[in-house]
């Protein structure tokens, strides 16, 4: 290991290969991690837990596990990225499950969400970029969904909400939930297909 | 359930929102089904993909100052000849054995006399009800330790041979805890603690602190807040706010790797 990498050579350094190092205990490592995924871990359980003190918590949590147990990442079963995002929404919707916070998921819509999108003035824009590029590809996707299936999708998603509570909360067929989920999912997979190929998701 | 069922149920499950027998059946049919295990990875990934479509708030930089903190707490090295010094010390071969449950769920039951009897008295006793319902907890959290089939436990040995103070770590890998529990402890000054430190081969880890009460301590621990691996425990006197590095480790053991 070349501990007399700089800050910038950490930044190009892909995923795989920060985690490595934080096998080896490399600090620099680490907050550079933070730095490439910290808004991003944040902001998904901000979205989840509609509190600001509690997505903070919960980042915490998840970073100092990440550091303390770099080995629950498994890089043969997939990409960082999706690994960290999952345990991140999983870890906010069982705050919320535990905690009874079943208020309503209102969602913005993608035009809404991109103006809120911050300007790129970390130390590692090129990442950030690549981030925000697959952000945009995302959001479009999900913008072309028809709402009554992106609505489902992202109460499921970000809501934590099982198919049989959501139909309850809309009061709709509970077969009309599971088809609006499949088509809906059908249609994201197939609109992000050469991103999921291509393993940048 | 079969292929075709498992399918149509992929989304919801990548989603989060199967229900938790719908949850079962997938996750034992992708064990042995290559082709939707296949299918499910994908799914997954579209799922995570949605969390790209949230508002991105930049984080707090007081929350990225804290996990760095954090972080670099958790790397204080132990002195390598404090390890040296301590093996040297201690006679070799406090293994892990089998016996001693028993003592002490009957401790654990004695606690539970003990604050039965404190709910009878009279108010004045509150508190010490709230101290003792306290240690309660910290009972029940044993007992799930000590019921748990994969229970182990290590005897730590006191430096000073002549010492009376006994102590015993238990844990359970798949109970998630483990506890610290000392006999016959000297009395602590004004501003001391007791501290517990697991050791792994570069690091020291601070494990949390405990006060007595007639000579016994207890510490119970969550093991995700705890190193891998360590290859010794022991049991330090700190200032109340706790130390950064270990002082002399009175109590000690290592564990047989």
């Amino acid at each position: 290991m070349n501990v007399s990498s700089s800050d910038s050579d950490y930044a190009e350094l892909g995923d795989e290969e920060l985690m490595q190092r934080l096998h080896h205990r490399d600090q620099r490592a680490f907050e550079a991690i933070f730095d490439r995924y910290g808004d991003l871990v944040y902001s998904t359980a901000l979205r989840v837990l509609r509190d600001t003190q509690l997505a903070e918590d919960v980042s915490q949590e998840i970073f100092v596990r990440l550091w303390r147990k770099p080995q629950s990442y498994v890089a043969e079963r997939g990409r960082f990225l999706t690994w960290l995002i999952s345990v991140t929404r999983n870890r906010a919707v069982d705050e919320v499950r535990s905690r009874g916070r079943r208020q309503r998921h209102e969602t913005a819509s993608p035009e809404e969400q991109e103006r809120e999108l911050p300007a790129s003035d970390s130390i590692d824009p090129a990442l950030n970029a690549q981030l925000a590029e697959q952000a945009r590809i995302v959001r479009a996707a999900l913008a072309e969904l028809p709402p009554e299936q992106r609505e489902i999708i992202e109460l499921a998603y970000f809501g934590g909400l099982t198919q049989q509570e959501i139909s309850d909360r809309l009061d709709q067929p509970l077969g009309t939930v599971k088809t609006r989920i499949r088509l809906g999912m059908q249609k994201l997979r197939a609109a992000l297909a050469p991103q999921i190929r291509s393993e940048q998701i | 359930m079969k292929c075709e069922q498992v399918r149509d149920l992929l989304d919801a499950y990548a989603l989060g929102a199967a229900e938790a027998d719908e949850a079962n059946a997938i996750e034992e049919h992708v064990a042995d089904c290559v082709r939707c295990w296949s299918s499910l990875s994908e799914a997954q990934r579209a799922a995570a993909s949605i969390a790209l479509s949230t508002a991105f708030q930049r984080a707090p930089q007081s929350l990225r100052n804290r996990i760095l903190d954090e972080a670099q707490r958790g790397e204080r090295r132990v002195a390598p000849n404090l390890l040296q010094l301590a093996r040297r010390l201690m006679p070799v071969g406090a293994g892990v054995v089998a016996a001693g449950a028993a003592a002490s769920l009957g401790f654990a039951i004695f606690l539970q006399t003990e604050v039965s009897d404190l709910r009878s008295d009279n108010n004045q006793l509150v508190a010490e009800i709230e101290t003792a319902d306290a240690r309660l907890s910290q009972q029940q959290q044993l007992l799930t330790v000590l019921s748990a089939p994969d229970f182990q436990q290590i005897t730590l040995e006191a430096r000073d041979p002549t010492s009376p103070s006994t102590a015993v770590y238990q844990w359970s890998d798949s109970g998630g805890t483990a506890a610290l529990l000392c006999n016959n402890l000297a009395s602590l000054q004004q501003g001391q603690v007791y501290q517990v430190w697991l050791i792994t081969e570069v690091d020291s880890y601070s494990a949390g602190s405990f006060q007595t009460w007639d000579g016994i301590g207890q510490l119970s621990m969550d093991l995700d807040d705890l190193p891998e691996h360590p290859i010794a425990i022991g049991v330090s006197i700190e200032d109340t706010d706790g130390a950064v590095e270990p002082g002399e480790m009175f109590l000690f053991a290592e564990f047989q790797q």
